[in-house]
């Protein structure tokens, strides 16, 4: 193997790591070495690893490029680059699974585009033999996603009739997603229920229970389970660290804590104010944005000094505090608005606009 | 329509043999629990006796008549006993337990754990009389699912006998040196006295204080005794020992601190107790994940076991202790480092990658700690206080080939640069502004561009003309040109690649191999034309570069593509399929081209 060792030593080093920032970059600097050596072999391996970590590290960009370089190398060449190898996390056809999942979080991805790519997964896990049951959940997710909230029940029921086998996410994953689905519908009961396994510490996962307190933060909090959301508002930040993964509960802490609690409230804004503006996907950071934005307004009323928060845009330094605030406003509608064009209605704008006001209650899916 | 039921309601039908296969094979990990289930009912009724008489010594009696096949062993308790209703309801019904919901202290619960006895056993035989009562009862269990039940009409003393003969598969385990590791291994700490005999060998265990109960850790003689039998524990040699105390979890106990440095990937395998009888030996998830060179022993009394008592719940009560074992690690952290630099500076040499990967973490950490923490850089390697305080600006780069591309030139500037390149080092140093004030900002393009001095303006006219070709060029590579005078004056060129730069060429790699819906979806992503540009600082003090300037034409053009290309090379960067084609066709066209200006300068 020509790679000198180096990349292998890299890919190591960063698996030895928590998923987060160090990680990916390990890993990225694993695909430049096997890239500078020119061993194809292992900078496919690599990038297999870079997949994962960007994944689960909050660069689903990053991923996304690794995944497609991986997938040409495949279809180039089948049997030098297999699809199936191995474990999980060096099988493309569960690699698929993050694309898509990041994929519809992206206003700049179309729906044309997004019933492309769930075409071409369905058809290579039929061609192996695979269960749909991955392909359905994202279908499921692709809908609530983008707010055809019309097509969730149906979409639940697809996914749920079909098998599980070895491709199919973790049962931790699939009742964070089951519960996710009800609260989309905004049925807070029925997502209660099925998160329970969750709630009670029964499962686990490497995202999961994080990425569900997340989501329920606001929930808990409008249904009256004050103690509960107290409890998950103080656990949330241990859980979410310093990986950029978890910026939607980052966003939702922000948001709760402006509600309840202004001292951390700001302290909690300072903390995660970088991840609006790069990395994750933007749907994700939408919910952060909200937040900063309303922390802004807070830190405003409590009479602290200009740019509390820290909140500097990287082309142009806010000078004012009333420049960061009302930049982050303008940038999350816009987002929005990006993502109704994509989605063909208004709901995610109307939404945003009545959260940035503080005026509207219902959650998902920021 | 109504449909006649076609049976009146049935109890569900226990298949006794079904549920022991359930225990062996999926909630018990050894068939070695019985001993601790036995150990456990034991202490729950001396417990339970205590309750009404609080003077009550008790005692526990482990014998083991002959090995192997025939042998039998015994445990029996001086507890509460059992009277014939209790004998019913709580030996014969699965799933029922004395213990649940009462004010008590019980280590039991569940109900089932006289089944595990059916694990190495086929028959159960237990000999039982209830404190205030002179009946005694002989109750028989069976693995296929019966039992017998008799009074006897001997009197026994208060408490319970239980009796068990292996089946021949678990003969091996009824040996006298198994029995009595197994024993201890559960019960060590247990606060009962327990004994245990096979023909001359006796042995007494338990009924002490918990070993670091009364120990000093301040004192020489007390750390020197608990780090011992954190080392007998664990087996890894300790450097300090911290006392838990955990008022909500009812914890006390030890976090050792390890001697030698840990991967955050080692199973933690932390010891504890629940009531003073062993959950596990090798329990993960007790403390922050952060805390990776530390390894604790607890004695706890509030949290939830799972069913098969070898680990707690994943609850709150769980979380709310690990924050506080984080809580505690951390505080005296912090006053070592005030009182005794000495061990910190150990510490910090043991641990320094444990420590930043804490610090990227946890904010207060990295407030406490960063300065302590070493970095490599035009300093050499030494803690991150000593750049900070030396009165230079310092900066950083994230790459080891970026940073021995550009230490020369900083030290030129009289500027410190940290190699970033080195795990976690990048991520702490961004942090230092937010977290302590101190500015320590990347090498970026724009600091460069501003601290390489301009060529004379005599120079950059003569440059003018290169220039404006090398933009024309290098925009086939989507990189700019600029011209600066920098020392070393050995260097031609520096390639500025910032992380966006790296994800530009990670894209243009993908193109070039992806299929046509995934060059869609990429140029949705990142759109064409809106990566970084790559910068390419010509050295005007440099001869090849001054040579340049009085070139024109093809072979100018071929000589700064070729500078771009050894830029590049230099910087440690793949090239793509384009620029190794480009290679070779520049230095064939070169090599064919001839020597000497093709117009004069």
């Amino acid at each position: 193997m020509g790679t000198g060792n180096e990349a292998d030593q890299l890919l190591h080093e960063g698996n030895l790591m928590l998923y987060g920032a160090e990680r990916t970059r390990a890993h990225s600097e694993a695909v430049r070495v096997a890239d500078l050596h020119q061993d194809v072999e292992s900078s496919f391996r690599a990038r297999q690893a870079l997949i994962q970590s960007a994944n689960m590290g909050g660069d689903p960009n990053l991923a996304l490029v690794a995944f497609a370089w991986c997938l040409g190398q495949h279809d180039a060449n089948p049997d030098r680059f297999p699809m199936e190898s191995g474990g999980a996390f060096t099988n493309l056809l569960w690699m698929y699974k993050w694309i898509i999942e990041r994929a519809t979080e992206h206003p700049a991805i179309s729906r044309s585009k997004l019933a492309e790519l769930l075409t071409d997964m369905s058809r290579r896990y039929a061609q192996r033999g695979h269960s749909l049951r991955p392909v359905r959940k994202l279908e499921l997710w692709s809908s609530m996603n983008m707010l055809d909230r019309e097509l969730i029940p149906d979409a639940i029921g697809a996914w749920l009739r079909e098998r599980r086998d070895f491709l199919s996410d973790c049962l931790a994953c699939d009742v964070d997603w089951e519960a996710a689905a009800h609260l989309s519908m905004q049925d807070f009961d029925l997502a209660r229920q099925a998160a329970a396994p969750l709630f009670e510490g029964r499962m686990r996962c490497a995202e999961v229970p994080t990425i569900t307190y997340g989501r329920f933060l606001l929930p808990l909090s409008q249904a009256g389970e004050d103690a509960e959301a107290q409890r998950l508002a103080e656990v949330l930040p241990r859980r979410i660290g310093t990986n950029r993964d978890f910026v939607g509960a980052a966003g939702a802490l922000v948001v709760y804590l402006v509600e309840q609690d202004p001292g951390k409230a700001l302290r909690a804004a300072s903390r995660y104010a970088a991840w609006a503006l790069t990395g994750e996907t933007p749907l994700r950071r939408l919910a952060l944005m909200i937040g900063l934005v309303r922390a802004s307004r807070l830190a405003r009323e409590m009479g602290k000094g200009a740019d509390p928060l820290g909140i500097l845009l990287p082309d142009e330094p806010v000078t004012s505090f009333d420049d960061g605030e009302q930049r982050l406003a303008r940038e999350a509608l816009s987002l929005a608005d990006a993502f109704d064009q994509r989605n063909g209605h208004k709901r995610l704008g109307e939404a945003v606009r009545q959260h940035l006001h503080g005026d509207r209650r219902w959650w998902w899916p920021l | 329509m109504v449909v006649a039921p076609v049976s009146e309601r049935d109890p569900f039908k226990v298949d006794l043999r079904g549920i022991v296969d359930v225990l062996s094979n999926h909630i018990y990990s050894s068939p070695t629990v019985f001993v601790r289930e036995l150990l456990q009912n034991a202490v729950d009724a001396i417990t339970a006796r205590r309750a009404l008489e609080p003077t009550h010594p008790g005692e526990i009696a482990i014998r083991l008549v002959g090995e192997g096949v025939g042998a039998t062993l015994t445990f029996e308790d001086d507890g509460i006993g059992l009277d014939e209703a209790d004998v019913h309801m709580f030996l014969s019904t699965i799933g029922q337990s004395s213990k649940r919901d009462t004010p008590i202290d019980y280590l039991g619960q569940f109900g089932i754990g006289i089944l595990s006895c059916f694990v190495v056993a086929d028959e159960v035989s237990l000999v039982t009389r209830k404190r205030g009562s002179s009946q005694s009862f002989k109750w028989i269990g069976h693995s296929d699912g019966t039992y017998e039940l008799a009074a006897l009409k001997a009197t026994a003393p208060v408490g319970t006998a239980v009796y068990l003969r292996p089946k021949t598969d678990s003969a091996p385990l009824f040996n006298a040196g198994k029995i009595l590791d197994i024993a201890r291994h559960y019960g060590d700490l247990l606060p009962i006295r327990i004994t245990f005999t096979h023909d001359t060998l006796r042995d007494e265990f338990g009924g002490e204080p918990l070993p670091w109960q009364n120990l000093d850790v301040a004192k020489d003689s007390g750390i020197s005794r608990i780090l011992a039998y954190g080392e007998s524990l664990f087996g890894d040699r300790m450097m300090a020992a911290i006392p838990i105390k955990s008022e909500a979890a009812g914890a006390t106990g030890v976090a050792f601190l390890l001697a030698e440095p840990r991967s955050l990937h080692v199973p933690q395998n932390h010891r504890a107790y629940l009531r003073r009888m062993l959950v596990s030996d090798s329990l993960s998830g007790l403390t922050p994940d952060w805390a990776y060179f530390v390894r604790c022993v607890v004695n706890v009394n509030n949290l939830r076991p799972t069913a098969g008592r070898e680990s707690f719940y994943e609850d709150a009560s769980l979380e709310g202790f690990r924050d506080e074992i984080g809580r505690i690690v951390r505080a005296w952290l912090e006053a070592t480092s005030r009182k005794d630099p000495d061990l910190m500076a150990q510490f910090i040499g043991i641990h320094y990658m444990a420590l930043k990967a804490l610090a990227t973490q946890d904010p207060e950490f990295y407030e406490l700690f960063v300065r302590w923490l070493p970095f490599e850089g035009t300093r050499g390697l030494v803690p991150l206080g000593d750049y900070l305080d030396c009165g230079r600006e310092v900066h950083y780069v994230s790459d080891h080939d970026a940073y021995r591309q550009l230490a020369g030139v900083a030290r030129a500037l009289g500027i410190e640069l940290i190699d970033g390149g080195f795990s976690y080092d990048s991520q702490l140093l961004s942090l230092a502004r937010q977290l302590i004030g101190r500015e320590v900002p990347p090498l970026d393009d724009d600091f460069l561009i501003a601290r390489l001095a301009d060529p004379a303006p005599q120079e950059s006219d003569k440059a003018a003309d290169f220039m404006a070709d090398a933009t024309r060029v290098l925009g086939a590579f989507r990189a700019k040109p600029v011209l600066k005078g920098f020392e070393p004056v050995a260097v031609p060129a520096l390639l500025n690649l910032s992380d966006g730069i790296a994800y530009g060429r990670h894209l243009r790699a993908s193109r070039e191999v992806a299929l046509p819906l995934f060059v869609d979806v990429l140029d949705a992503i990142s759109p064409l034309g809106s990566e970084s540009v790559p910068l390419l600082v010509f050295n005007a003090r440099n001869e090849l570069v001054r040579t340049l300037f009085g070139y024109s034409g093809r072979k100018r053009d071929l000589a700064v593509q070729l500078l771009y290309l050894q830029a590049l090379m230099l910087a440690h960067q793949p090239l793509s399929n384009s620029e190794l084609e480009l290679l070779q066709t520049a230095t064939l066209e070169l090599l064919m081209q001839d020597y000497g200006p093709s117009r004069p300068a």
